[in-house]
């Protein structure tokens, strides 16, 4: 197990360079000038560039800065400043994080809740009514556009019925004092309702099939009618036999598709205008700011590699096999 | 908007084995295998044609092809104008800056005459809505359709390969397939899109419009995976099959199995997932456009929703029309890629 | 998308005489008329700015260091002219040697920190040695270790990392002695940025601060910063030990401005109509209009302020298109169609506009050089399309760049251009700019572009702009490669000039080379448009043109 578990750090850790070095690549690709954004943008001034150009050596061969970079991270923790706002990197994704986290895990949870119901509902009751519309509620999951499932929610609920803020993200743990900004839990799940649906629909379409396929599979697994010729109640066979056995699966695949959903967030938060990672993104990608695209890279690489890890060793626990390929 | 390979569980049916032995014995029972390798796709055939959910997406993705390709020329013709063509003054954009209601009359500044905005202006170029949702479909469909060619060449390829040689050639494919999977996927194909792709966006080689290329060359070098590993597990259990073995015991060549053995029982997964594979990257074309990193000046269906945040409060409508048209086209293609799984594998008809 | 406006880096280019007002009197006074007390709510969409006073560069950091800041020299808190003449702040005057390398300020008492300690001699040499660390990379340090402008002796040294202390920034006492490598004109312009304020020595040298939480970042202007969360809330406070005395003129009604970072348009907008939110620049295009409407401009809440901006496309004279091509030049200029162009970010964006200097450029005329004419264009184009082939690069981010793009390449098919023939290259960000300062670049014209100055001057457009000689290998910024001796020499002999005449000659310059030569298209000029709360008091309203924004100490509520 332990050998295992130090092959697989290592292998992320080696992904983790690569990456890196791949982002590192790209915003070489393009006729970037980094320098540009920190000496006023449009109007730099050659005396500046060049001092910049200098102070971060953005004229160093790539591999060079690639080292000073990852000499930083590693020795420092420190992902630099950003370009376009000169702030301080580790700060900026120390705020925006808990923003994606919230959309994230907030919208993992409602779509394992929603996955849930509808899958194991319409397992249980195949080709009844509510089976139909379950069915076609997966199918307008996966086909239709988050980002348009957004703006209509917005629209609806937002704009129209005022029931809900149209955008916007309040802090969990209250916002500072005297500021008037909403804040505290109350409000941060208020202003987090639509995100979360809007981001949860396509993976809680996507599970609801995935969980119904399972529990019918089981249900007619020989173990499953042992237990109820034995006169087990249906209650018990349906919780102890069946579920268990059909969302194992599931909960492994959950770990995997949190690193995934990661990216999807993007657009959940470009349509909200949610300040979390995936806006930040966006920013710095319009802006030319490759500090801070290189530091999003660098987080959420981290963020999937751990997940990834986190899965590996659940799995190896729970099939001892694994461990010896 | 990934796609899991969990959902395509197709495996190669009875007929498909039928038709491989009788391949394989060969010779004087030629006559034989015709007529057997006809009755497998003639199987799936009807029972696809039963599947009416799956004929009536198969009919409207061919309407919209009919659409995009030649229905769109007609109604640039029959309006008077192009879907790039600019009407900025009052009524197409009002004073405001508000885009036209649909009907709006419009007169052509090049012709001096008087042109109808059927579904009203698109954004404040006054840029006409309908010719460009109808436009948008053929980059849509061009984007979505190259780049799963793309992914698919890529992944088959190194898959099989992977699967069919093991040993190091697989170690090597698999680690690099590995790493691929690893990358935070839409946040460098967002990166790529906007660092690269206004140099990419030259290359059209002079039938694609600007942009659509650049997206299938970003989405092939990241999207391959998927279909990679779908094929190397299939592939890994082809080649442990009896005939497979019955055939290497006979001598074939390496060439001669992976020819008349292997490659016939990709054909149904390829299809299935293919399918399903163009429903993503539909989605995934208007993201991007959206997020002003794909599709510029060209018609599309993402940058026709990003109209919807300028004018959602005034112009409500404007991210109405993309947005249906993204949620049909995706629906038809993940109806016909069930509808096909379940004609190739009646097993999973219950899924 | 919204543009963000940047001060420009060599802000001053002539004597720093020219600027300092002689007269004591011109400082500004509170007026009494006005509501003390109350804070002010501003949201903006933007990431928050750095606020440590030797690192903040930006527009709006300069904006709320303009607040905090005491400086040696400063701009009174006035609209107009008379806000951009410098007036002695903690100095009370200055000597300069003979050969001009000597600058002695002797310091005023009586200044403080809003921790209460005394400001003296020794805070602004703190501020120097800030400036010019190497760990705390400072985007100051260009200005005083410049070899070819302000070079402060030691500077270089302490910024390469071999010295703590700039050796030739001397404490005498109650005076502040600053010795230069070499005679500069501008080092007044320079001294006087908010890099250089009174900087308090609780502030680590070598590392920047960031997170504010009470009394960590003093300042001894009339506030300081009392909060910084990154992007999240930045605040500052009336600072209590500004009293009123010699130097100490400056207004400060309100009690203190809170800044909500990362907030969205459309919610912004929502606040600040419901009061909730007393500013909001960064209002959602499709609502201009109908606030507008509803208070009329520069009236009540709704504001549209001209920035000294100017937008054009750039005509590349040193390609074969338009090289000797006045006649295509000029068409190009009559064929824009520049209300669409700049309708493109909605109502109140900005004025069309057809020569360079913009209304906030001294010297500058209400004139329209070109109207739109596509018959005159296309009579001018005819037998002038040369190879009949353009290229033309565009800026590809957002969504109001790509559409003005397209409103230029539609004026440039009117013309007669094939559409096949016309190459559109696209940059994201700021991109355009370096590739166009590339000498050799293959643009025959830019799209999206232009040009800023927080620097009062002609100078700063005509010169910096459009004068030949000083055109380079790289990072040019005369994006028309226009060299012309003969307005070479006119540009150069404008430039010694002093007073009125300057301005007139400039002035006529403006309208001239526009007329004559035409080696751009002007397209606009550029407003920020803000909307403000019922609270806010509008007659407070009082727009600073160095640093292109209301003075926070001016400002009062209702």
């Amino acid at each position: 197990m332990f050998r295992y578990l130090i092959r697989r750090i290592l292998w992320a850790v080696l992904l983790f360079i690569v990456i890196t070095f791949v982002t590192f690549v790209i915003f070489f690709m393009g006729p970037n000038d980094p320098a540009r954004a920190q000496c006023g943008g449009d109007q730099a001034q050659p005396a500046c560039l060049k001092l910049v150009t200098e102070h971060y050596g953005l004229d160093k061969p790539i591999y060079v800065q690639y080292w000073r970079f990852f000499k930083r991270l590693v020795f420092q923790q420190n992902l630099g400043h950003s370009y376009a706002t000169g702030q301080s990197i580790n700060q900026a994704i120390g705020k925006a994080a808990p923003v994606t986290a919230s959309l994230v895990f907030g919208g993992a949870i409602l779509w394992m809740i929603m996955g849930l119901l509808i899958g194991v509902y319409s397992a249980l009751k195949p080709r009844s009514l509510l089976d139909r519309t379950a069915m076609v509620f997966v199918l307008i999951g996966i086909s239709a556009h988050p980002v348009w499932i957004g703006l209509i929610f917005e629209y609806l609920f937002g704009v129209k019925l005022k029931w809900t803020p149209i955008a916007n993200y309040a802090n969990f743990f209250g916002a500072p004092k005297d500021s008037g900004l909403p804040g505290g839990p109350w409000q941060w799940f208020y202003h987090m309702i639509l995100p979360w649906c809007t981001f949860a629909i396509l993976f809680a379409a996507l599970y609801a099939r995935m969980i119904r396929a399972n529990v019918m599979e089981t249900l007619n697994e020989d173990f499953v009618r042992t237990a109820r010729a034995k006169g087990a109640p249906e209650r018990r066979v349906l919780f102890s036999h069946v579920l268990r056995n059909a969302l194992l699966p599931v909960v492994t695949m959950l770990g995997m598709d949190i690193g995934v959903a990661l990216g999807g967030a993007i657009f959940t938060e470009t349509v909200y205008q949610l300040p979390g990672l995936g806006r930040s993104l966006i920013i710095g990608v319009q802006s030319n700011d490759f500090a801070t695209v290189q530091g999003v890279v660098v987080f959420a690489t981290i963020a999937i590699l751990l997940f990834n890890l986190i899965v590996d060793v659940l799995y190896a626990w729970i099939d001892p096999r694994i461990r010896l390929t | 908007m990934a796609r899991r390979e969990q959902e395509i569980v197709v495996s190669t049916g009875a007929g498909g084995l039928g038709a491989a032995v009788a391949a394989e014995t060969g010779g004087a029972l030629g006559e034989v295998e015709a007529i057997r390798a006809r009755g497998y796709w003639e199987l799936i055939w009807r029972r696809f044609r039963r599947d009416k959910v799956a004929i009536g997406s198969g009919a409207f993705i061919i309407l919209l092809i009919l659409i995009a390709f030649a229905g769109a020329p007609i109604a640039k013709h029959y309006v008077g104008h192009g879907p790039n063509d600019l009407f900025l003054t009052a009524p197409a954009v009002n004073l405001a800056g508000l885009p036209a209601n649909p009907w709006t009359h419009v007169t052509n500044e090049a012709t001096g005459k008087k042109n109808v905005l059927v579904l009203g202006a698109a954004n404040r170029l006054g840029q006409d809505e309908f010719l460009r949702l109808i436009y948008g479909a053929r980059i849509s469909l061009e984007v979505a359709g190259l780049s799963t060619l793309g992914v698919m060449i890529i992944g088959v390829l190194l898959g099989a390969t992977a699967g069919y040689f093991r040993g190091w050639v697989d170690t090597i494919i698999s680690r690099l397939t590995e790493v691929t999977m690893a990358f935070p996927l839409l946040i460098f194909v967002i990166s790529l899109a906007a660092t690269v792709g206004p140099q990419l966006d030259k290359i059209t080689l002079g039938i694609f419009p600007k942009g659509v290329l650049t997206l299938v060359v970003i989405f092939s070098l990241f999207g391959w995976f998927y279909p990679a590993r779908i094929m190397r597990a299939q592939v890994l259990s082809i080649r442990e099959k009896e005939y497979v073995e019955a055939a290497r015991m006979i001598g074939a060549s390496n060439t001669r199995i992976i020819r008349s053995h292997v490659l016939p029982h990709l054909v149904a997964p390829i299809i299935v997932y293919s399918t399903l594979t163009v429903a993503s990257y539909v989605l995934l074309e208007a993201g991007l456009s959206f997020l002003g990193v794909g599709i510029k000046f060209e018609p599309s269906w993402g940058n026709l929703l990003s109209s919807g945040p300028d004018f959602y409060t005034t112009r409500p409508l404007l991210m109405v029309w993309p947005g249906l048209a993204v949620l049909l086209t995706t629906l038809a293609f993940n109806l016909l890629g069930d509808g096909l799984r379940d004609a190739f594998d009646p097993r999973a008809s219950n899924m | 998308m919204h543009r963000r406006l940047w001060l420009s880096a060599a802000m001053l280019v002539v004597g720093a005489s020219l600027l300092v007002a002689a007269s004591f009197a011109s400082a500004g006074t509170a007026n009494h008329a006005l509501k003390q007390g109350g804070i002010w709510k501003y949201g903006t969409e933007g990431a928050s700015v750095q606020v440590d006073p030797q690192l903040a560069y930006i527009t709006t950091a300069w904006w709320l260091e303009y607040a905090t800041a005491a400086k040696l020299y400063n701009y009174p808190d006035k609209a107009g002219p008379v806000g951009t003449k410098l007036v002695p702040e903690v100095a009370s005057k200055f000597t300069v040697s003979r050969n001009g390398k000597v600058y002695t300020f002797t310091l005023r008492k009586g200044f403080k920190f809003s921790d209460g300690a005394a400001v003296s001699a020794k805070n602004f040499k703190y501020a120097i040695d800030r400036v010019a660390n190497k760990d705390l990379a400072s985007p100051g340090a260009q200005f005083i270790t410049d070899p070819s402008g302000t070079n402060i002796v030691g500077a270089k040294k302490v910024n390469d990392g071999q010295a703590q202390h700039v050796s030739g920034v001397v404490v005498k006492g109650n005076k502040l002695i600053i010795h230069l490598t070499k005679a500069d004109g501008t080092f007044m312009a320079k001294i006087t940025m908010p890099f250089f304020q009174a900087t308090s020595t609780k502030l680590p040298l070598d590392k920047e601060v960031v997170t504010v939480n009470g009394s960590n970042l003093p300042s001894a202007g009339p506030y300081f910063y009392s909060r910084n969360d990154v992007n999240q809330l930045t605040s500052i406070r009336k600072n209590t030990h500004y009293s009123k005395g010699p130097g100490r003129t400056r207004p400060h009604n309100l009690a203190g401005l809170d800044v909500f970072w990362n907030q969205t348009e459309q919610t912004l907008f929502n606040q600040t109509q419901a009061n909730q939110i007393d500013e909001d620049n960064t209002l959602p295009p499709d609502q201009v209009q109908g606030v507008a409407n509803q208070y009329g401009k520069n009236k009540t809440r709704f504001w549209a302020k001209s920035q000294n901006c100017t937008g054009y496309l750039p005509l590349n004279m040193s390609n074969s298109l338009f090289k000797g091509n006045t006649n295509l030049r000029k068409a190009i200029n009559y064929a824009v169609n520049r209300g669409p162009y700049v309708g493109q970010a909605g109502p109140f964006a900005g004025d069309v506009w057809t020569h360079i200097f913009n209304p906030a450029v001294p010297g500058w005329r209400n004139v329209t050089i070109y109207k739109r004419n596509l018959t005159t264009a296309k009579k001018l184009a005819k037998g002038h399309l040369k190879s009949g082939k353009i290229t033309v690069y565009y800026r590809s981010s957002g969504t109001i760049n790509p559409a003005q793009a397209q409103i230029v390449r539609q004026d440039l098919i009117n013309l007669g251009f094939q559409a096949g023939n016309i190459t559109m290259k696209g940059f994201s960000g700021g991109n355009i700019y370096t590739a166009m300062g590339v000498k050799g670049n293959d643009a025959d014209m830019g799209v999206s572009m232009g040009w800023c100055s927080d620097y009062p001057d002609p100078y700063d457009w005509i010169n910096i702009l459009l004068y030949g000689p000083s055109i380079q290998a790289d990072n040019n910024v005369n994006y028309s490669y226009m060299n012309i001796p003969k307005w070479n020499k006119k540009m150069a002999s404008a430039a010694k000039l002093v007073g009125p005449r300057r301005l007139k000659v400039y002035s006529q310059m403006d309208i001239d080379i526009m007329k004559q030569v035409a080696p751009m298209a002007v397209t606009r000029t550029y407003n920020t448009r803000y909307l403000f709360s019922n609270r806010v008091n509008p007659k407070s309203l009082v727009f600073q043109g160095i640093y292109s924004d209301f003075s926070i100490g001016a400002m009062a509520l209702k």
